[in-house]
């Protein structure tokens, strides 16, 4: 039995084989592929310790199969270190913000990533200041953000231009000399002393702290595009769904299990 | 047992059947591409760079087309085996029979050099039928799997594991099904290589009917010997 192929001029053969050939090595890559991803492809790093040649009661004995990471296994940015590039972490430290159990969480994970200055130096109307992503370890402009999302090894940070056009980092005017100092002298001092030296450390941070959506929102404070988000996701940082919940609800309503010490109240107004 | 252009033909697929397998094969192909780029390679999708986020968006909108689409095109096939007489003529002969275990082990042994030539099967053969109803049995499981995923909302996380990994393991099946079961026995089989036309225009040679469906051949060149001579008659009858 025969068909059109052979009936066909040599050269259009060629090409007729040629693309044939083509769609089949195509469709049996991926055929090979959807056999990797079903049988041999890690769905995902669990971080677990490679326990190949132990035993399961080897593991428990050495705690082998333990992780080790965070349990989340998303807080790359707390192993890197962020306390190493600012001074204000070394008494405040790694999860600064307390005070305020419903937006603590969202506050002390941009830590990580945006200068404390950020939002605690309110710059006047007259300030020209740009925001720029520092490199953590050396201090350099990142040209282009790679990596996890807020992990870029980099730290968004507020940079005022004079009007010579030099810029100045807005904490550079903080008495580090004076800081260290203090801290290593602190437990001389009585409690009207460290209230007096705590008053001239902070003596440039704002009242009243830059809030949330005052750079989540269309025109906020900082341009999202210049700091190297792609138009996308910068419309997401100004109008997602978490950026919109911020702008919209003043007040935050959490389900009370994780508010134990409310529940207690509760049963306690109970008669 | 060779063939010319002017060979003569057979009805394979009807306008219906044809139209169907169009729509079905588009969606399924649109599921596949947007379906396993979930699955994707990390480098792949960083090429996308920044345009990845809009990608995605309209994978899964097109995703989402795509299921309904072909959801459709199932219920359609289910009302038209049971209620138009070409559908049930279809079913009817897609049924699995005894006789589909015969021709199997024919068949097979035809391949291996046992037997000197292929059993005549009939309108389907046996693997065509076991494809046909996968096709059920893999459309139930997307289908009902893939709205639950829809619908999460109303879910407990335990039942939309199970959904997931169902869609999935489903999907990569039924991917491999179409690769190598179908694809490539179909276009890449040397009696019709580099394409079976049969999907387009519905047509299958009187040479490849002999060879593959040996008994629907007979009984159809019977049905037009019967139907000739029944015309020939009632033309004879209106002269007389």
């Amino acid at each position: 039995m025969h068909n059109h192929h052979t009936d066909m001029p040599p050269f259009k053969r060629l090409l007729v084989d040629i693309l044939m050939a083509s769609i089949f090595i195509l469709l049996a890559g991926f055929a090979l592929w959807l056999l990797w991803i079903t049988f041999f492809r890690a769905t995902f790093d669990t971080g677990l310790v490679s326990s190949s040649d132990q035993t399961a009661l080897e593991q428990i004995a050495t705690g082998a199969g333990i992780s080790r990471e965070h349990f989340h296994n998303v807080d790359q940015a707390v192993l890197e270190g962020a306390e190493s590039i600012s001074l204000c972490l070394k008494c405040h430290g790694n999860y600064p913000h307390s005070k305020a159990p419903d937006v603590r969480a969202f506050l002390n994970a941009h830590a990580f990533f945006t200068a404390c200055e950020t939002c605690h130096i309110r710059p006047t109307e007259s300030d020209h200041i740009v925001y720029k992503w520092l490199n953590k370890k050396t201090g350099m402009e990142l040209s282009r953000l790679e990596g996890k999302p807020g992990s870029y090894g980099a730290m968004i940070v507020p940079i005022k231009v004079a009007e010579d056009g030099i810029g100045r980092r807005l904490d550079e005017s903080a008495d580090k000399a004076f800081i260290e100092e203090y801290l290593s002298l602190r437990a001389t001092f009585n409690a009207d002393q460290q209230a007096e030296a705590k008053v001239r450390i902070h003596k440039e941070i704002s009242q009243k702290p830059i809030f949330c959506d005052e750079c989540h929102t269309k025109n906020g404070l900082l341009n999202f595009r210049s700091l190297l988000y792609s138009p996308v996701v910068a419309n997401r940082l100004e109008t997602g769904e978490v950026a919109s919940m911020i702008t919209k609800y003043s007040k935050f309503y959490l389900p009370t299990m994780f508010d134990p010490a409310s529940r207690t109240r509760g049963r306690r107004n109970t008669p | 047992m060779s063939h010319s252009k002017n060979e003569r033909s057979f009805v394979r697929l009807t306008k219906s059947q044809r139209i169907q397998h169009v729509i079905l094969f588009v969606s399924t192909g649109l599921l596949i591409l947007t379906g396993f780029m979930l699955m994707g390679e990390r480098w792949v999708i960083e090429m996308f760079g920044s345009a990845g986020d809009t990608i995605f968006y309209w994978r899964g909108i097109v995703h989402r087309i795509a299921g309904v689409s072909v959801t459709l095109v199932c219920l359609y096939h289910l009302g038209y085996v049971v209620l138009q007489a070409e559908g049930r003529s279809w079913i009817k002969d897609m049924l699995p029979r005894m006789s589909d275990a015969t021709f199997a082990v024919q068949n097979v042994s035809y391949m291996l050099g046992f037997r000197e030539a292929r059993p005549k099967m009939e309108r389907f053969t046996y693997l065509e039928k076991v494809e046909y109803f996968s096709v059920y049995f893999g459309m139930f499981i997307v289908i009902v799997t893939g709205t639950m995923m829809w619908t999460e909302q109303y879910w407990p996380k335990f039942w939309l594991d199970i959904a997931d990994t169902f869609h999935l393991g489903e999907a990569t099946l039924a991917a491999l099904a179409i690769i190598i079961g179908h694809i490539f026995s179909v276009h890449y089989n040397p009696h019709v290589y580099p394409m079976n036309k049969a999907f387009i225009d519905g047509k299958i040679s009187e040479s490849m009917m002999k060879e593959e469906h040996g008994l629907w051949y007979e009984r159809e060149l019977e049905r037009l010997a019967t139907e000739k001579a029944e015309a020939t008659s009632e033309g004879n009858g209106d002269n007389a």
